[in-house]
């Protein structure tokens, strides 16, 4: 399931996502490439580092104002996460926001592309609080949302529960990995999964990231960072389709 | 369907822009008369009264849904729900700002139990004909959870229009049989009220005449030259259980009565004319007496029969007596 990241590695020869990156060519200006045709269109989009200009969407302190390095009690902390760790202070871990950026612009840039392609997004969720704001961001970007209880046959028997041949999702994300219990992961990771749909996960230090293909380190219980995340996802599906519009009329 | 009812007015030499349903239904009863059951006659309706509504179309040419929650199973719920979540947040924002001004919710408007007491929720079945969709208690349950939610903030009024279009209005629910019965006048001009009371295969046809003097005519139908007064009853029980009802409406002495017995013995004819009484009564006394009668058990057919005899039992209930060898 890093298909996604063996695709952005493919032009370049480094080491790790970072040095991948840094072998392309730098972003478009804003409003889209003058030069794309639609017939080249989608593969162009995949030359350049930041076809979208994503990078400009928000900064460390942006983060940091929404409360996004605050993680759970650090005896709570899920050891696969303890990479994502910068420290603790007062019992309570922080996320290092360094590696949030770069994870968080990699997820919306494959979002944006995803997006791009015309695909079909789906948000998924199961906490309370946050059920209406991610409904909201789902009809806000045109695209699709599921915070009811989750049947594992939608993704696995889809024309069993659908009764018709359908189109499943082509990206799920989550801005909140647990179910409404909080301590169970949410199954649609699996199912995902399972069916080869790429998935992005905001996880917090409590958090399995280990299934999620665009795992994003980031706090997932204050209602400002989740406003700020489904924000930031909302803007780069709507820039996305916004280019795409533009490079098919060109 | 519109060009049939203009074929239709072009015929019966009407104007088919002023046409209504009513003059299609008669033109069509008179160019189809019929002596089949009204079920089986000809009609014609416009398609939405034929055609149950259909699902529409789910997804577009290139697979992607027409709904935001189309994987949740249950869209148009979803979005229905969505919709009223929104309404609470407008609703507590509005409330909120008002409070900070000082201003409080116009008491003649808020949603208080008196405004919904002459309604009640949309139940499951209503609601999946409403959204087409097939609905789980839990669905249904999260659904009203959200309507009551809504309804109780104090400026609920101000949405109304969506709360009302999930409430069903019922009419005082009328009972089959009417809360009495219309009495007719005899020659004389007093009003009179008849009724046929059955209890246990005993039946028992009652006329209560209003302005009377407390006479008791009771015959058997068999023997209908030969009526008798309350001696027609030889036992004391069965004639207080026909006094009864006069007693608690307080028409002792006030209404004559003509019975009319047959079938059953004495006990369950006794029965037949009290329920009967009780029936003809109602006409004559006022609604609360009419509800107290009920809460008693006047007004209560009593339906028990005689059991039927089991094979391999002696009677309805009691067995052989049990042989150890």
């Amino acid at each position: 399931l890093k298909i996604c990241r063996v695709l952005l590695n493919q032009h370049g020869g480094g080491n790790g996502v970072a040095g991948a990156l840094r072998m392309m060519s730098t972003s478009p200006h804003a409003g889209g490439v003058k030069n794309t045709t639609k017939k080249n269109s989608l593969e162009d989009s995949l030359k350049y580092q930041d076809y979208f200009g994503l990078q400009r969407l928000f900064t460390v302190k942006d983060l940091f104002d929404a409360r996004v390095h605050l993680g759970h009690k650090a005896t709570a902390l899920e050891p696969k996460m303890t990479e994502f760790i910068y420290g603790t202070r007062f019992g309570q871990s922080i996320i290092d926001l360094n590696q949030t950026t770069v994870l968080l612009r990699q997820a919306l840039n494959f979002a944006a592309h995803i997006a791009y392609r015309n695909g079909i997004i789906l948000f998924v969720c199961r906490q309370p609080q946050l059920v209406h704001m991610v409904d909201r961001a789902a009809t806000e970007c045109k695209e699709y949302s599921h915070t009811k209880a989750w049947k594992t046959d939608v993704f696995t028997a889809p024309n069993l529960t659908f009764g018709q041949e359908i189109r499943l999702p082509d990206l799920v994300i989550m801005v909140h990995t647990k179910e409404n219990n909080q301590y169970g992961d949410h199954r649609a990771i699996i199912d995902a999964a399972k069916v080869g749909i790429p998935t992005i996960g905001i996880v917090d230090t409590d958090c399995n990231p280990n299934l999620i293909t665009y795992p994003v380190p980031g706090n997932d219980d204050s209602i400002v960072s989740t406003k700020l995340y489904l924000n930031l996802f909302v803007k780069t599906i709507n820039i996305a389709k916004q280019q795409r519009a533009l490079d098919n009329s060109s | 369907f519109d060009i049939g009812v203009q074929h239709l007015a072009n015929m019966m030499g009407m104007d088919h822009t002023t046409m209504t349903q009513e003059d299609i239904d008669k033109s069509i009863e008179y160019l189809f008369p019929s002596g089949l059951s009204p079920a089986a006659r000809p009609m014609m309706k416009p398609p939405s009264e034929i055609y149950p509504r259909q699902k529409e179309a789910e997804f577009d040419a290139q697979g992607r849904p027409y709904q935001p929650f189309f994987y949740t199973l249950t869209p148009d719920l979803h979005m229905r729900l969505h919709s009223l979540r929104d309404n609470i947040e407008a609703v507590t924002v509005f409330g909120e700002r008002l409070k900070v001004q000082g201003k409080r919710p116009d008491p003649e408007q808020v949603l208080n139990a008196a405004r919904l007491a002459d309604s009640r929720w949309i139940n499951i079945e209503e609601l999946s004909k409403l959204t087409l969709e097939k609905l789980k208690e839990s669905d249904y349950n999260d659904f009203i959870n959200v309507l009551d939610r809504l309804t109780s903030l104090p400026f609920s009024y101000r949405v109304k229009d969506e709360i009302f279009s999930y409430r069903i209005f019922e009419e005082e629910t009328a009972s089959k049989t009417e809360a009495f019965i219309a009495p007719q006048y005899d020659e004389e001009g007093r009003a009179f009220v008849e009724y046929e009371g059955r209890r246990k295969t005993a039946h028992a046809k009652v006329r209560v005449t209003k302005p009377g003097k407390g006479l008791v005519t009771i015959r058997h139908k068999d023997f209908p030259n030969h009526p008798q007064d309350l001696g027609y009853f030889f036992g004391l029980k069965e004639r207080l259980q026909i006094m009864f009802p006069l007693q608690f409406t307080k028409m002792l002495g006030l209404v004559d009565l003509d019975i009319t017995c047959h079938d059953g013995g004495a006990s369950g004819q006794a029965g037949a004319v009290r329920y009967a009484l009780s029936m003809c009564l109602r006409s004559f006394v006022e609604k609360s007496v009419v509800d107290d009668m009920k809460i008693i058990g006047l007004l209560t057919q009593d339906i028990r029969v005689k059991e039927r005899k089991q094979y391999g039992k002696v009677s309805a209930r009691k067995s052989y007596t049990w042989k150890r060898r």
